[in-house]
C-alpha cells in the first residue's frame, strides 16, 4: 500500500534523464518528444515559491478545520478521540489528494504528513507513560507511526524525524547505564555508520527507486550525525550539560580520540568525495573541516577570532579561486560548468551581497560617530 | 527503476537506438561533476568572512593600527578589484551580459564591499565627509548602481539599493526589514512607502525602455517587498488610517500578481498572496466583535485558506501562463 503512483514517478525520472540527455545532445529532438509522449503522465509537483505558499496556506487549512470538533469539545475525555479522530480524517484527505489531483511532494500533502503524527501524540505519550513513563519508550512507541508513514510516502522530512527518533532511543537507553554514558558518542557515531550503511545498501536494490528522495535525506542526516556525535567541541559540550555539570566545560575522557576524530572524520568524506565523485560528501567535508577547525581555536586560539575570520574567509577566496581556475577544463570527474541562470542563485545572491554589505558598514557595539549635521536624506549617526 | 532497466525499457520500445544507449552508458560513467554551485557559495560566504573579520579588526584596533598604511592597504585592493573589472568585463549593454571571466562577478562585489570599509575607515578617522553622513551613504548608492548597469550584476544592485534605503533611513536586509525599521513613526512609514513607490515605478520605466530589464527582479524585491511591509504596518499601526494602507497594500499586490503573471517569478506571486491574505484577514476581523470573531475565525481560516489553496493548485489554467 504505497501511498504515491510509482508509474507517475517513473515518467518523471525518465522526463528528467531525457531532458539532461538531449541537452548533452545524446539523443535527438525526435527521441526526446518520443519519450515526453510516451511517459506524458507526470505527479503535481510545483515550482518551490507555489510549494512554499501551498504548505502555509494547507497548515492554516488543518488550524481551521479544528472547528469540526468544536461541538465535542466539552464532552468528558474529549482531547482522547478528537485529535486521532482528526488525525484519520487527515489521513483519507490525504489519500485523496494524492489520488485525485496526483501530488508528489507539492506542499500539501508535506502538510498533511506532518500533522497527522502529531494528532496521535497525545495517545503515544499516554502508551509510553502507561509503560514504564521512559524518554526512550515514548520515542519506540512513536517509531512504528513514523516507520509505517515513511514507507508508505517516502518523505524526507519524516524520514529525517524517524532518524532522529532511532537516535533519540538509543541514546536514552544508553544513557540509563553508566558504561552507556561514557560511550554514548562512540554509540551514537557506529549507529550513524550502521544506518549510513543500510541506506547505501538499500539504494543499490532495483525496487527502491520510490524511497531515493528519502534516501538522499538520510544520506546526508547521517553523516552528519556520525560527524557530530564524535565532534570534540560537541562531546564536551554535551558532557557538561548531560551530567550538569558547571561552566567552564572539563576536560573529557578518551580527549585525543576525539580530537584525532574530529578532523580524521571529515578528511575521510573529503577522500570519499574525491574519490567517488560525490559532491554531498565534498560539501559536507567543506563544512566539517572548517567546523573542526573553529572547534580547534575555541579551546586553543593562536590568533583573535577577528583574525581568524579575516584569514580563513582569505585562504577560502585564494582556494576556491584556484579551484576555479583549475577547473577550466574538466579534470578528474570534476568541472566548473556554469549552471542555468537559476531564480534561486540569482535570489540567494542578492540576500548574501545585502547582508554582506550590512556586515561591511556595520560596527559591533553601537555607532561610533555621533552629532553634526545629516547632509542629506534620512541618515543619521548611525553609519 | 534504476537507469540501465529504464534505458532497456527505452530501447525496447525502440524509444533509444543502440548506439544511443551505449553513448548514454559512455557518458554515465565519465560525465563530470559540476562544483559551480557550490564553489560559488564557498566564494561569496569567504567574501563575507572577510569583510566580516575586517569590519572588526578596524574598529578594535582604530587607536593602533598605523592608519594611513592601513587605509593605503585597503585602497589599493579596492582600487586593484575595480581595475581587474574594468579590464576584464565586457562591453556595457542594455541587454544582459554574461562576462566571461568566471571571477568577475566575485571580485566586483569584492571590491564594493571593501569600498564600504574604506569608506567608514575614512569617515571615522580623517572625518572625510565631516558631518555630512549623508553623502557617506549615497556615494556608494550612486557608485554601486552605476556598477550593477555597468557590470550587469544584480548582488550589487540589490547593494546599491540598500545604500539607498540606508540614505534615506531604512534598512532592507532580510532578516533586518520588519525589526530595524520603525513602522510605528508615520514618517518612517511615508519614507518606505515613497521609496518603495518610487523605485519600482523606475524599474518599470527602464524595463520598458529595456534597459537592463532583467533587473526588474532585484528591483520589486526589495522595493517592492518594502512598501508591502510598509502598507501593511500602517494598516496595523495606524488604526484610523488603516482603509488608505490597505488600499496601498491591495495596489501593491495587484502589482506583484501582475509581474508573476508576466513570468516574472512565483516568488511574486507568494508575497503578493501572503500580504494580501493578511491585508483581507485583518481587515475582516478588525471591524468583527470578539464574540463572533472567535467562531467566525476558524471557519473563515479553514474555508480561505482553502481557497488558495485552490487557487495556487489552478493559476496556471486561471492566469493563462506558463510559469
Amino acid at each position: 500500500m504505497i501511498g504515491y503512483n510509482q508509474e507517475l514517478l517513473k515518467n518523471l525520472r525518465v522526463q528528467e534523464l531525457a531532458k539532461e540527455w538531449f541537452s548533452k545532445k545524446l539523443i535527438t529532438e525526435e527521441n526526446l518528444r518520443g519519450i515526453m509522449d510516451r511517459y506524458s503522465s507526470l505527479p503535481y509537483q510545483p515550482n518551490w515559491f507555489v510549494k512554499i505558499g501551498l504548505f502555509i496556506f494547507t497548515c492554516v487549512c488543518i488550524l481551521g478545520g479544528t472547528l469540526i470538533f468544536l461541538p465535542f469539545a466539552d464532552f468528558e475525555n474529549a482531547e482522547k478521540f478528537i485529535s486521532p479522530g482528526y488525525g484519520i480524517i487527515l489521513f483519507f484527505a490525504l489519500n485523496y489528494f494524492i489520488k485525485n489531483r496526483k501530488l508528489y511532494f507539492s506542499g500539501i500533502d508535506n502538510a498533511l504528513l506532518y500533522t497527522i503524527p502529531l494528532c496521535f501524540a497525545f495517545q503515544v505519550m499516554e502508551l509510553g507513560v502507561f509503560l514504564g513513563d521512559t524518554p526512550w519508550l515514548i520515542g519506540l512507541c512513536y517509531l512504528p507511526i513514523l516507520v509505517l508513514l515513511v514507507y508508505f510516502y517516502g518523505e524526507p522530512l519524516v524520514s529525517l524525524v524517524a532518524y532522529l527518533d532511532l537516535l533519540f532511543i538509543v541514546a536514552a537507553v544508553s544513557f540509563e547505564f553508566s558504561i552507556g554514558k561514557l560511550l554514548l558518542p562512540f554509540i551514537l557515531f557506529s549507529l550513524s555508520i550502521l544506518c549510513w550503511l543500510s541506506i547505501r545498501h538499500f539504494q543499490q536494490k532495483e525496487t527502491t527507486g520510490y524511497w531515493s528522495v528519502c534516501f538522499t535525506t538520510l544520506h546526508y542526516a547521517t553523516l552528519c550525525t556520525a560527524y557530530i556525535s564524535i565532534n570534540y567541541g560537541i562531546v564536551r559540550g554535551g558532557n557538561m550539560s548531560l551530567n550538569g555539570l558547571p561552566s567552564p566545560s572539563p576536560e573529557i575522557t578518551f580527549s585525543g580520540i576525539f580530537w584525532a576524530l574530529t578532523f580524521l572524520v571529515p578528511a575521510i568524506y573529503l577522500f570519499t568525495g574525491y574519490r567517488l565523485r560525490k559532491i554531498s560528501f565534498l560539501i559536507l567535508s567543506g563544512l566539517f573541516l572548517l567546523f573542526s577547525f573553529l572547534t580547534w581555536h575555541s579551546y586553543y586560539p593562536v590568533l583573535s577570532s577577528e583574525w581568524t575570520v579575516t584569514l580563513v574567509g582569505t585562504l577560502g577566496l585564494i582556494l576556491f579561486v584556484l579551484l576555479i581556475r583549475a577547473l577550466k577544463t574538466p579534470q578528474k570527474g570534476f568541472s566548473y560548468t556554469p549552471e542555468g541562470d537559476l531564480e534561486v542563485g540569482i535570489l540567494l545572491g542578492n540576500i548574501i551581497a545585502t547582508q554582506a554589505g550590512s556586515l561591511g558598514s556595520d560596527t559591533p557595539s553601537g555607532p561610533k560617530f555621533g552629532g553634526g549635521d545629516f547632509g542629506g536624506g534620512g541618515s543619521e549617526a548611525t553609519y | 527503476m534504476n537507469t540501465d532497466q529504464l534505458l532497456n525499457e527505452l530501447e525496447t520500445n525502440q524509444l533509444l537506438s543502440l548506439d544511443q544507449r551505449s553513448r548514454i552508458e559512455e557518458y554515465n560513467r565519465h560525465k563530470p561533476v559540476s562544483l559551480y554551485g557550490y564553489i560559488r557559495v564557498a566564494l561569496y560566504l569567504s567574501i563575507t568572512s572577510i569583510i566580516g573579520g575586517l569590519g572588526v579588526l578596524i574598529y578594535e584596533n582604530i587607536n593602533t593600527a598605523g592608519h594611513i598604511v592601513l587605509l593605503l592597504v585597503l585602497s589599493l585592493l579596492t582600487l586593484g578589484s575595480f581595475l581587474f573589472v574594468f579590464r576584464q568585463g565586457l562591453p556595457y549593454s542594455s541587454a544582459r551580459v554574461d562576462h566571461q571571466n568566471p571571477y568577475l562577478d566575485t571580485v566586483l562585489l569584492l571590491g564594493c564591499l571593501l569600498f564600504l570599509v574604506v569608506e567608514g575607515y575614512a569617515q571615522y578617522q580623517f572625518q572625510v565627509f565631516g558631518t555630512r553622513y549623508g553623502v557617506a551613504t549615497l556615494l556608494p548608492a550612486l557608485l554601486f548602481l552605476f556598477l550593477a548597469y555597468r557590470f550587469d550584476h544584480q548582488g550589487v544592485l540589490s547593494l546599491g539599493l540598500s545604500s539607498l534605503a540606508s540614505w534615506i533611513g531604512l534598512t532592507v536586509t532580510p532578516n533586518e526589514l520588519l525589526v530595524k525599521n520603525d513602522f510605528t513613526d508615520i514618517s518612517v512609514l511615508i519614507t518606505a512607502l515613497v521609496f518603495g513607490g518610487t523605485v519600482t515605478l523606475l524599474s518599470k520605466i527602464l524595463a520598458i525602455r529595456n534597459i537592463k530589464s532583467h533587473f526588474n527582479y532585484t528591483y520589486l524585491l526589495i522595493a517592492g517587498t518594502l512598501f508591502l511591509a510598509a502598507s501593511t504596518a500602517g494598516m496595523i499601526t495606524f488604526d484610523s488610517w488603516k482603509f488608505v494602507f490597505s488600499i496601498l497594500s491591495g495596489v501593491g499586490c495587484w502589482y506583484f500578481y501582475v509581474n508573476a503573471r508576466l513570468g516574472e517569478s512565483l516568488l511574486f506571486l507568494l508575497i503578493g498572496l501572503v500580504f494580501g491574505y493578511i491585508t483581507v484577514t485583518y481587515l475582516l476581523f478588525s471591524q468583527l466583535s470578539l464574540e463572533f470573531g472567535a467562531f467566525f475565525g476558524s471557519l473563515y481560516f479553514l474555508l480561505s485558506a482553502a481557497g488558495v489553496v485552490w487557487f495556487l493548485l489552478n493559476f496556471k489554467k486561471l492566469l493563462g501562463k506558463t510559469v
